[in-house]
């Protein structure tokens, strides 16, 4: 290692940097959070420490129910999207070449490229051709097609690394091919499996663009409502709310880490 | 070039004898005369890999049969076929054209699950989830065998690999050595009529693959299975084989005992590949245009004698038990020569006078 000619973990103010970088990314959060507990009722204008705003954010019905719905949807759209990109994952890392299987990853990869406003238009315009109006399980659809890739990512990486050799022994050794699934594939996909799901939860719990387009009234969720508290000047009580949501999103990441593949023994 | 070398090893050589060497002296064989019937019967087996125009045929036309409690050995380079085969006689790829026959049935088409045949993969291919007891126990198990009898079955697997502590750990757990031994026990515990092993030793250290080379033949002497090994390494071919097949390009060059191999080569690649010195010459009643000549054969001296072939030393690496010297002859080509009694003090760019023992010249029949 130290002969290495270039090591950029020896790269001076490397340590710098890094602060640097972290601050930039989450200085902003710091200040939301820290404002969630100014006792003024401009956002912006300390006046003192209180928690008046998470009281009051949390009594407000409209919230709550923006909450509410942000949570069913992506309570609902998260199994739905992991069941569908698991087989997906199995088709594109063990299943035969089949022509088009390229243009039918490019396909199923297509919401984390395509800029949102278009998906987000696009997915409203066809509601209305054809005329669906489920109320939130319009919501619903919408976040299920878009958070199939997302719950896709971890299964295929991890399906990429583990070696075919591991299904082939069980097959040889007189399992089926089902049983070779149920066995051997299966569990050792599960803590890939958990966080592909998490990241299609917290995509859905924080998705703003296509959710304001197809929601109709009543089936708003939390960034939406959100953005509409705003519109009337920021108020504590938007911080407050976004706070709570923050920790909702972290404390997914952070069960999802606890059962990555870091901690169990390799292959 | 070649002109003038076939000239020299005519006049040096075969001039002199009229006997031909090929086949006057037998090679030592380790397997002697034995009764053996063939477990697995491969029969003009190709396959290919890829889309028709840009197809790779990984197997030309091969046909092999392996006998009842043999320790058979696919040898060659990588790329030469040596995977692909094992992998057709696991089931785990199909024959493009052919015919496998285990025990007279064909079972070209049957799937892995279904054939009497377990695989040691080279990397091992643990189940990570499960601990050593469980993963001995997968093959029984999915064979229907329950409880008390597998565990009987997994004791007595752990044993035969002395492994007997280990039975709860995971494979994380275990070093390389010991992951090869659960592999083996694993492989062995449903009782194969075949065992395949692919490059098991390569991952191991040089000291450990010594001792494991011996432990696979004292496996496959105790459970009577039929062992199949797939290995680029001519000396743990060698050391472990009843019989060698040589392959490359997908083709059998030739298959023989250990000894018939390393000494009686037919081809150019064969003698190439075990080591010998190929020249080019022929010998009296034999239509070779080139000869084999194993290293630790050619006679050194360093004053000139009438069937001696001039050269001059090239290079000299001291090997312990005996030393290795690069000879180029006068006449072209660039021998090896290995022995334990080189003439004393020999230096690089010394002349030196080679004598070729007739009876150690192979005629190579293949181009």
């Amino acid at each position: 290692m130290s002969a290495n000619p270039f090591d950029w973990r020896r790269m001076p103010f490397l340590r710098l940097a890094s602060i640097a970088a972290l601050l930039f990314l989450y200085a902003p959060l710091v200040v939301l959070m820290v404002y969630a507990f100014n006792s003024n009722k401009v956002a912006l204008i300390w006046d003192g420490f209180s928690t008046q705003w998470f009281v009051k954010a949390l009594g407000n019905t409209d919230l709550q129910r923006a909450a509410i719905n942000s949570l069913i949807v992506a309570a609902v759209a998260t199994p739905i999207s992991t069941l569908l990109a698991l087989p997906a994952a199995l088709a594109f890392e063990r299943g035969r070449s089949l022509p088009g299987r390229a243009f039918g990853e490019a396909l199923v990869a297509m919401p984390l490229i395509a800029p949102e406003i278009v998906t987000a238009i696009a997915t409203l315009v066809f509601f209305e051709a054809i005329g669906l109006h489920g109320g939130i399980g319009n919501v619903i659809l919408a976040h299920v097609v878009f958070c199939i890739p997302f719950a896709l990512l971890p299964i295929r990486a991890r399906l990429r690394e583990m070696p075919r050799d591991i299904e082939d022994a069980a097959h040889d050794l007189y399992a089926g091919r089902w049983q070779v699934f149920r066995l051997i594939t299966l569990p050792l996909l599960v803590p890939a499996i958990v966080a592909g799901a998490t990241l299609a939860f917290v995509v859905s719990l924080d998705d703003f663009l296509i959710t304001l387009m197809v929601a109709p009234a009543g089936a708003t969720t939390l960034p939406v409502y959100l953005y509409s508290m705003l519109r009337l000047g920021v108020t504590p009580e938007a911080n407050a709310a976004a706070t709570m949501l923050l920790l909702v999103s972290i404390a997914a990441v952070v069960m999802a880490y606890a059962v990555s593949p870091r901690g169990t023994a390799k292959r | 070039m070649d002109e003038d070398v076939t000239q020299a090893s005519r006049d040096g050589v075969e001039g002199r004898y009229d006997a031909p060497a090929h086949g006057d002296t037998v090679a030592p064989t380790r397997a002697g005369p034995r009764l053996m019937t063939d477990l697995v019967d491969v029969q003009g087996v190709t396959k290919s890999f890829g889309m028709a125009a840009t197809a790779v045929r990984a197997l030309d036309d091969v046909s092999v049969s392996i006998g009842t409690n043999e320790f058979f050995t696919l040898l060659g380079p990588s790329g030469c076929g040596k995977t692909t085969l094992l992998r057709l006689l696991a089931g785990l790829d199909h024959p493009g054209t052919g015919a496998i026959r285990l025990e007279g049935r064909d079972v070209a088409s049957d799937p892995p699950n279904k054939r009497p045949v377990n695989i040691v993969f080279q990397s091992y291919a643990l189940f990570p989830h499960m601990s050593v007891a469980q993963n001995v126990a997968f093959g029984l198990e999915r064979q229907g065998l329950r409880g008390a009898m597998v565990a009987a079955r997994v004791t007595a697997m752990l044993q035969l690999v002395r492994l007997e502590g280990l039975a709860a750990r995971h494979p994380g757990q275990l070093s390389g050595g010991q992951q090869q031994r659960v592999a083996l026990a694993r492989a062995l515990a449903p009782q194969p009529k075949l065992l395949l092993l692919d490059e098991p030793l390569s991952a191991l250290d040089r000291a450990l693959r010594r001792d494991m080379q011996v432990e696979l033949k004292r496996l496959q002497r105790e459970t009577g299975i039929t062992f199949l090994l797939v290995t680029h390494d001519q000396e743990e071919a060698l050391s472990m084989s009843d019989r060698i097949a040589v392959m490359d390009g997908g083709k059998i060059l030739q298959v023989g005992t250990p000894g018939v191999i390393f000494e009686r080569p037919t081809s150019r690649f064969v003698a190439a590949f075990m080591g010998s010195n190929v020249l080019p010459g022929s010998l009296v009643g034999h239509p070779a245009s080139y000869v084999a000549m194993r290293p630790e054969r050619v006679v050194v001296a360093t004053a000139a004698t009438a069937d001696a072939i001039a050269g001059r030393v090239t290079e000299i690496t001291y090997l312990g038990a005996r030393t290795a010297c690069g000879i180029a002859l006068d006449a072209g080509p660039m021998i090896k020569v290995e022995r334990a009694d080189l003439p004393a003090g020999l230096v690089a760019g010394q002349a030196v006078f080679c004598r070729f023992p007739p009876e150690a010249l192979v005629g190579l029949e293949t181009p």
